[in-house]
């Protein structure tokens, strides 16, 4: 029997790998009767929903436009050219 | 100068691949020195390594691949400093009790419910938890639900097993479901 840190992480790999037949079985066998790891599985399902329906939006920020400053520019082209002799 | 480096005009580089070179270190690195240092490199190396261009090739691109490698080579180099298990105990230990259990703190608080913040909301709660995350746990759960990576590919660039990124992806849930129902009930948005 599994305790409930270690049910978090079944829940978790359910959503990453096929959990085998064995596992599922205990996996609900043990939220029917658990509120608190119920609502862990409801709260990871909702936020792997969130994240991606929020994709855009955080692909976005995710890369800002970070232009290439004028001073790292210099140094670079320096660089090359010395490289180059 | 060699015939072959001369066509690939490498004193133009900088100046006509420099900004999306750049933009993409940032994106992986999100630090200003180590772009710049990963840019080096990659501009460098790749006046090293001319006979590696192909031949009907662009320029772009294959500065690109070169940099790509930079970069991955700089996030190993990052991932052994912050191993898989270096913890992170403080959070499992608030929510779990010894014996593996939910903890009184952890059954008595507010529940999240996801589903009740708005989406600029979440997104900036969301983007200040990945935060204060530990760095592996971020990159990780960032590469599977946001960028969509497959495992395999996840797992080279963290450079951990298959069984570690699901024990960062457990870590990385566990403690954004706590890190996102701590700021929305303090009324954080």
């Amino acid at each position: 029997m599994l305790n409930c840190k270690d049910m978090t992480k079944l829940i978790s790999d359910s959503l990453e790998r096929k959990i085998s037949l064995r596992q599922r079985m205990e996996l609900w066998m043990h939220i029917m009767m658990c509120g608190m790891c119920r609502r862990f599985r409801t709260n990871i399902i909702a936020l792997r929903r969130r994240v991606r329906g929020a994709r855009s939006l955080l692909k976005e920020s995710e890369i800002p436009n970070t232009p290439l400053p004028p001073a790292t520019k210099t140094r670079l082209e320096e660089a090359v050219k010395r490289q180059l002799g | 100068m060699h015939e072959p480096l001369l066509k690939l005009d490498p004193n133009n580089w900088v100046s006509e691949h420099g900004e999306t070179l750049y933009a993409f270190a940032m994106s992986r690195l999100k630090n200003a020195d180590a772009a710049e240092d990963a840019l080096q490199e990659t501009l460098l190396g790749a006046l090293k390594s001319v006979q590696t261009f192909p031949p009907q090739g662009e320029v772009g691109p294959w500065l690109m691949g070169i940099l790509k490698n930079k970069v991955v080579d700089r996030q190993r180099r990052l991932a052994r400093l912050d191993t898989v298990t270096s913890d992170d105990n403080s959070v499992l230990d608030q929510l779990f009790d010894q014996n593996g259990h939910w903890s009184k703190a952890a059954r008595y608080a507010d529940p999240l419910q996801l589903d009740s913040l708005e989406q600029a909301e979440f997104t900036g709660i969301l983007q200040r938890c990945l935060k204060k995350l530990p760095a592996k746990q971020a990159a990780a759960f960032i590469g599977r639900e946001i960028n969509e990576q497959n495992s395999e590919n996840l797992c080279k660039e963290l450079d951990v097993s298959s069984t570690n990124l699901w024990v960062l992806m457990h870590r990385a849930r566990l403690r954004l479901a706590e890190c996102i129902r701590a700021r929305w009930a303090m009324g954080d948005a």
